[in-house]
């Protein structure tokens, strides 16, 4: 049986940034960078090590699954391995966007934030 | 279809040397994508900086490689051995580790620390001199030696401290501390002898050999220690991807 989605709560930061870039589709390692830089504004950066090993444990633990190998033909004809979220692994986003969105709240009625 | 230049195919080159640090399974596994990865990044880097970008690029992938395959080889340890046995061997293989680096330290220092008025090339006159020709000359090397196993002992602590699993840990430090023994090593001893003019003349070590002859190793010595402290830094961190999601390290 699967693990309830609470057991991987909090999320890491490399796999937040993760699961919300595939949050709009499949994507391969370089378009995750590059939606991951582009969100963060470039605040937020995986090196090709932190990147697949936080894939490798996305896929171990369900959240995320691989889909089909084929080219982009933004970049050159190699065929490369796209991932997708998982319905686990949306229900753990939200689960971890609704803790930080909370954590949020809770700074902004002690006077820490702006408002939204 | 976008074309890779010759800087892009060298540096992807090189990252592919880099990738064989990983444990063979992840290799296999992600190896191939992670080049392709590596070799997409350089072509943007390059666009945007140059050469330089590029060179910078391939420095901060090496500092991400280390980080990660010691964070993998690691979690493998965790697949096929108890947590005894990882706690006591990754003890033992840590305290060899130090031991191996003080010695070096010793040795390192006494080779490239000449005396000061060496340095200088002229005599030296004062107390204040005076100490610090018999420190380079003399106790320097010890006390720099049992500094940097201080250093490393105090980050060991902090990490533990942060909450970092303490038998990965072990193992972690010992792996780190072998390869900036490595490094340190081939960096900073083989340029600093090459431009300390020790083996044969360089324009550099020519001019002034004993002041060059300390200067450029322990630069390059001085580096390699900064970019281990990285890596130790790094290894307390609780994004620390080895240590599993959630609060709970997965074992």
């Amino acid at each position: 049986m699967d693990a309830p989605t609470e057991n991987h709560i909090p999320l890491t930061p490399a796999a937040l940034h993760i699961l919300l870039a595939l949050a709009d589709g499949e994507r391969h390692g370089y378009g995750i960078m590059q939606a991951v830089a582009q969100f963060t504004g470039g605040q937020f950066t995986l090196g090709p090590g932190t990147l697949y090993r936080s894939i490798k444990q996305l896929l171990e633990q369900g959240l995320i699954a691989e889909a089909e190998l084929r080219a982009d033909p933004a970049l050159d004809d190699e065929r490369r391995r796209y991932y997708k979220l998982t319905g686990k692994g949306e229900r753990a986003l939200r689960a971890e966007l609704a803790r930080l969105d909370a954590l949020v709240r809770v700074a902004r009625s002690h006077g820490l934030m702006g408002d939204a | 279809m976008r074309q890779h230049s010759y800087l892009t195919r060298l540096c992807a080159a090189a990252y592919r040397t880099l990738l064989w640090l990983y444990p063979p399974r992840f290799r296999k596994e992600y190896g191939a994508e992670m080049a392709l990865l590596f070799a997409d990044l350089s072509r943007d880097a390059e666009k945007r900086h140059g050469a330089w970008g590029v060179f910078g690029l391939l420095v901060r992938a090496a500092f991400d490689t280390i980080y990660n395959s010691i964070g993998e080889w690691t979690m493998t340890l965790r697949q096929h051995w108890s947590r005894t046995l990882i706690t006591l061997t990754g003890l033992a293989a840590l305290v060899a580790v130090w031991v191996f680096m003080y010695l070096s330290m010793i040795v390192y220092t006494s080779l490239f620390l000449v005396p000061w008025d060496a340095m200088l090339s002229r005599p030296v006159e004062g107390s204040l001199a005076q100490i610090a020709n018999d420190f380079f000359d003399g106790y320097g090397a010890f006390i720099l030696s049992f500094l940097v196993l201080a250093i490393n002992a105090a980050f060991f602590a902090r990490a533990i401290h942060a909450g970092a699993d303490a038998a990965a840990l072990l193992w972690k430090f010992a792996i780190a501390g072998l390869v900036f023994i490595g490094v340190s090593w081939a960096l900073a001893a083989g340029v600093g002898i090459y431009l300390s003019g020790i083996v044969w003349p360089h324009p550099v070590g020519r001019s002034d050999p004993g002041f060059h002859r300390s200067v450029f190793p322990v630069l390059m010595w001085l580096i390699s220690y900064l970019f281990y402290l990285k890596l130790l830094m790094r290894f307390g961190r609780q994004d620390d991807t080895s240590a599993g999601f959630g609060a709970t390290p997965v074992y």
